[in-house]
């Protein structure tokens, strides 16, 4: 066998079983979700082709809307927390200035490792306005600040983002952290050499070099905003209401509450695009050259 | 070389083997682990239902004694989801469903369109059932449609407001017996820091009961009448109900924490006496009376308004409906389990009075109970021959549409107080619902 010929097989060899699988567990059950959007379907009976029907519905659909401000806060929380705070600490964590920096990056850590469902019913138990951490430390301070952070319809999809955002930010800390390690110690020699302070050293030399962690950062923060189920369905069962409904919640509501499998696949299908909207603008304007050192 | 070009082979077919075979159709046993049916062969049928907590004792008694009855028959109990009928559709959807489930109102519509659910009729006719049940359980037997696909296991509930008798007297304030009472004592109870009623609104069924009880001092068929495709929610007896559940929340109804209360917080509120009041259906008597004993009693209609509650006292919330232990038409021993089912519905009856003490069963006959009954489950039990009618639980709502809507937006009236925007959310929600 000639060499080209070996090289195709070792890469249809590596290739073809995860192409499998993904097209088997991911590809199809997409391009059944978007056909069954085009019918009106209870999940058992025989569906019936209704064509856009179900998305003009959607768009008429109090649930549509606040599922989809919610996915966009959800989202927003994620970006501004996990990205923010996680390049700053990952900054004073590169520092070798800092003490108990293994420490600190395992602490940090930990919650990922954590049951969603357990940090939920932690926050819970944080969020509860008879008594809970948040309202005892507001009343300890002298403040009259009480809230029923998870029934409040402006506090209720701020606090279950904020959950979320907590338990994952390790994730993409050690990414950037990674990244960080990574940028060669030469750039940062030059810079002190020409008397840059810290914080303009990172500003001009770090945080242009990890666009391209930022970019999957940023993937994987807003996709999963948009996504975020586990969350609400522990800590709020998307009420009180409506109010912390996120497209997915929309989708279980429809598909498994209401018998309305067509009508979730639309959700469903809605959300999928937007998505791949958001995905394709993070690759067209973040990080379009590769960086090489 | 040769073992690698052997090896890659053999791991790619490998890895298709396992795929496909994740997508291997069932062939339509239905979780039948036995044999057929005929003769005396034995059979095991694979039972989906609630056992759990106190019902287990229920179970594995009722058990002991179809042991008796069909003693062929072998059944494995699989303890149902509590997730919204999530995994029972999905068996149905795949043809899997087991043998023997328990089916909500809802899941008999949805499951008699797709032509899952074995028909009854017979197995119900052949063992004498019909003359097993009291008067107020025949009704519950059949679907709108004249069949039976499922056969009732427990009686009539209604939904209760149970009361600390204590805390009322100690804080000087009056038990309700109309609406305005109800707002004066919620009020009452506000004023001095305690929780006027403990409402598990974490599930979102309490709230839509608690509008229902609302309804029924004007609209003796509460949502029923609704869901059964009559009338609409700008009616007086719906927009008054609405604007009583504004009223009392605004006035400090229910906790800060009411929307992530379950039922165990409830309860603990309750009989710690952090809270005045709470609702739940008649089932869970057995369970207030052994915490508070004496000190609890009962409403059924304390939102009814003054002038009326005379007349409407008997029309309570609540109710028995079609509802009960189906069968599935894929099963190898559809007609066995049939059998096996209609007559477990009866021992399950039984059971509930002998180890629960249950006040209002399905049957003519009156078990004794093992421990007798309070005192309260005794005065329900004289009650309820009094009830003149009955509405539902929201499980026993048929239009699931019509249901979800209800139970989201009865939150959002308790959250937001604003009955107008209710009453057009839940109009353009029944609209759709109807269609």
């Amino acid at each position: 066998m000639s060499e080209k010929w070996k090289n195709k097989v070792a890469l249809l060899v590596f290739t073809v079983p995860t192409l499998l699988f993904f097209t088997i567990i991911v590809f199809i059950p997409i391009l059944q979700t978007f056909q069954k959007s085009f019918f009106d379907w209870d999940g058992l009976s025989t569906p019936i082709f209704i064509g856009f029907d179900n998305y003009l519905r959607l768009f008429d659909d109090p649930d549509f809307w606040v599922s989809l401000k919610n996915g966009l806060i959800f989202a927003f929380v994620l970006v501004v927390y996990q990205i923010g705070l996680g390049t700053i600490l990952a900054i004073v964590l590169s520092s070798k200035a800092v003490r108990g920096r293994k420490w600190f990056k395992t602490t940090f850590f930990i919650p990922v490792v954590l049951s969603g469902v357990m940090v939920s019913q932690l926050w819970i138990a944080i969020y509860n306005p008879e008594g809970g951490l948040l309202n005892s430390i507001f009343a300890a301070l002298g403040m009259d600040y009480q809230q029923a952070w998870l029934s409040g319809e402006h506090t209720s999809i701020w606090a279950i983002a904020f959950t979320n955002a907590w338990q994952n930010m390790g994730i993409l800390l050690v990414l950037i952290y990674t990244a960080i390690k990574s940028i060669p110690e030469h750039l940062y020699e030059a810079a002190l050499i020409d008397g840059s302070s810290f914080w303009h050293t990172h500003r001009k030399i770090t945080i242009p070099l990890l666009s391209e962690t930022y970019k999957f950062g940023l993937i994987i923060a807003i996709t999963g905003g948009l996504n975020a189920f586990q969350n609400m369905f522990v800590m709020t069962n998307g009420g009180p209401g409506n109010i912390s409904y996120t497209f997915t919640f929309m989708m279980y509501k429809a598909a498994f509450r209401s018998n309305e499998y067509g009508y979730g696949s639309a959700a469903a299908a809605i959300l999928v695009i937007e998505c791949l909207l958001f995905t394709i603008l993070i690759n067209k304007f973040v990080a379009r050259e590769k960086i090489s050192y | 070389m040769k073992k690698r070009r052997i090896f890659l082979p053999i791991l790619l077919a490998t890895a298709m083997l396992a795929l496909s075979a994740c997508g291997a159709k069932d062939d339509g046993t239905s979780g039948s682990a036995g044999e057929a049916s005929s003769g005396n062969q034995q059979v095991k049928l694979k039972f989906y239902a609630q056992y759990s907590g106190e019902n287990t004792a229920v179970y594995d008694a009722a058990k002991e004694e179809m042991k008796k009855l069909m003693p062929e028959v072998d059944v494995e109990f699989e303890v149902a989801a509590q997730d919204d009928e999530q995994k029972i559709k999905t068996y149905a959807a795949g043809g899997t469903l087991p043998d023997i489930f328990f089916a909500s109102s809802g899941l008999i519509e949805a499951l008699k369109n797709s032509d899952n659910l074995y028909m009854m009729d017979k197995a119900v006719e052949d063992n004498k059932i019909e003359d097993q049940l009291n008067e107020t359980s025949k009704a519950m037997l059949r679907h709108d449609d004249g069949h039976i696909y499922a056969v009732p296991n427990v009686g009539q509930w209604s939904s209760l407001i149970y009361y600390n008798k204590e805390l009322f007297e100690q804080n000087g304030i009056k038990v309700p017996a109309n609406y305005d009472e109800f707002l004066e004592a919620v009020k009452g109870f506000s004023a001095k820091g305690i929780t006027p009623l403990a409402l598990f609104a974490k599930e979102k069924w309490p709230g839509v009961q608690l509008y229902d009880m609302a309804v029924v001092g004007s609209e003796p068929a509460g949502l029923t009448k609704l869901d059964g495709g009559e009338g609409t929610f700008s009616d007086e007896a719906y927009r008054q109900g609405a604007e009583k559940i504004a009223e009392l929340s605004k006035a400090g109804l229910l906790s800060k924490n009411a929307f992530n209360t379950t039922w165990d917080d409830a309860l603990a509120q309750f009989t710690s006496g952090k809270a005045a009041m709470v609702l739940n259906g008649a089932w869970a008597m057995s369970d207030i009376s052994k915490a508070m004993g004496d000190k609890v009693d009962i409403l059924y209609t304390p939102l009814a308004d003054a002038d009326k509650v005379d007349q409407v006292q008997w029309n309570v919330s609540g109710g028995g409906f079609n509802q009960g232990f189906s069968v599935s038409k894929n099963s190898k021993n559809a007609e066995v389990a049939a059998k096996y089912a209609a007559l477990f519905s009866i021992e399950f009856a039984k059971q509930r009075v002998i180890h629960l003490g249950d006040p209002n069963p399905i049957l003519k006959e009156n078990p004794e109970p093992l421990n007798g009954i309070s005192s309260l489950q005794e005065k329900y039990k004289q009650d309820s021959a009094n009830f003149k009618t009955m509405t539902t639980f929201p499980w026993g709502l048929v239009n699931a549409k019509f249901k979800t809507a209800i139970e989201d937006n009865v939150q959002k009236l308790m959250l937001d107080y604003d009955t107008n925007a209710f009453i057009d959310t839940m109009n353009k929600s029944l609209e759709l619902a109807r269609k």
